[in-house]
């Protein structure tokens, strides 16, 4: 017997994705709003909580330095030590501060080098400025005589 | 009469696969740069020591200094350093409107000066630190300038001080 093939149309249904779309674009919207133009990007480390402030300057690509609310010290994401009013911590700080501050003197121009350089201090706000001023003093010996405060924007 | 036909429009959907492929990019590209805490700065500098002369001026110069103590904050004015305000603290917490006003009503009547001195003693807590900088620096009102005549022009400030100087109490 002779059976007669049938040719099935295959008809492909085409996805709804208005839906999808609709994710997309809240999605979009919120990482717009999020959206933060600073070049400088941080990973606070523990133990450290920003201070508010209703600056709002943006904060630029340089040395950071992050004093947390147990006295660590990190430059750059490595750790220097502990703030001590007993042991000279200062001098260490200056020694790292003054190496970070000759790599970036040899990437900006002869003539600018005497400028004063900028540094990226993160403190937690519960630190006494006795422990900051160690910091800024060290800063400062190393050659970064401009600071810049990072704080928190008030929502 | 003739019959008005009836016009089926049939619109052709329309191509979203390359609309979707950009807004996957862009979405990918604001994920990574997405930082959910938002991060400003606060512009300082660090006291310069000098050994030449102060330049001859004719008008005494400003010199604002703001002290900030345990149970007062001390605005401090001219080269001699007298005490041109002292607010104390209200209950408990210091007095930063009033601050505010006072730094402001000065720099109204020295629009040529841009610096204010920040001296805290050395229990004072970097918070109020930073309160203490956005009280010197940001204008009353919420206002983003104020223009005041000046030389017989006109001049627009944006801050009450724009630059600090972070300096320890002594």
């Amino acid at each position: 017997m002779k059976m007669k093939r049938r040719n099935r149309e295959v008809v492909v249904e085409e996805l709804d994705i208005t839906s999808l779309l609709d994710i997309l674009v809240i999605l979009l919207v919120f990482l717009l709003m999020s959206f933060n133009a600073s070049d400088l990007t941080i990973d606070l480390i523990n133990n450290l909580t920003l201070p508010y402030s209703k600056s709002m300057g943006m904060a630029n690509h340089g040395v950071v330095v992050q004093v947390n609310n147990k006295k660590e010290i990190w430059v750059n994401k490595n750790r220097v030590g502990v703030l001590s009013s007993s042991a000279p911590s200062d001098v260490k700080i200056t020694r790292v501060l003054r190496k970070l501050a000759s790599v970036e003197n040899q990437k900006i121009d002869k003539s600018r080098q005497d400028e004063p350089k900028y540094i990226n201090l993160i403190f937690d706000k519960g630190l006494e400025y006795q422990d900051i001023q160690v910091v800024l003093h060290s800063a400062a010996e190393a050659g970064f005589g401009k600071y810049k405060l990072i704080v928190q924007g008030v929502e | 009469m003739r019959k008005r036909e009836r016009k089926e429009f049939k619109g052709e959907k329309l191509n979203l696969v390359p609309v979707m492929d950009a807004v996957f990019i862009f979405i990918f590209f604001l994920l990574f740069s997405a930082q959910f805490i938002k991060i400003f700065e606060i512009d300082s500098d660090a006291p310069i020591v000098s050994n030449k002369a102060p330049p001859v001026e004719k008008k005494e110069p400003l010199n604002l200094v703001v002290k900030i103590h345990e149970g007062e904050i001390k605005v401090l004015v001219n080269n001699s350093g007298s005490v041109h305000r002292v607010i104390q603290k209200s209950n408990g917490r210091y007095n930063l409107k009033r601050l505010k006003s006072v730094v402001f009503n000065l720099r109204k009547n020295h629009l040529d000066e841009d610096h204010v001195i920040i001296s805290p003693s050395p229990k004072i807590r970097y918070e109020t630190i930073i309160e203490v900088i956005d009280a010197v620096k940001i204008l009353p009102e919420g206002k983003k300038s104020f223009t005041f005549p000046y030389k017989g022009a006109f001049k627009t400030i944006n801050k009450i001080f724009s630059q600090i100087v972070l300096e320890p109490n002594t």
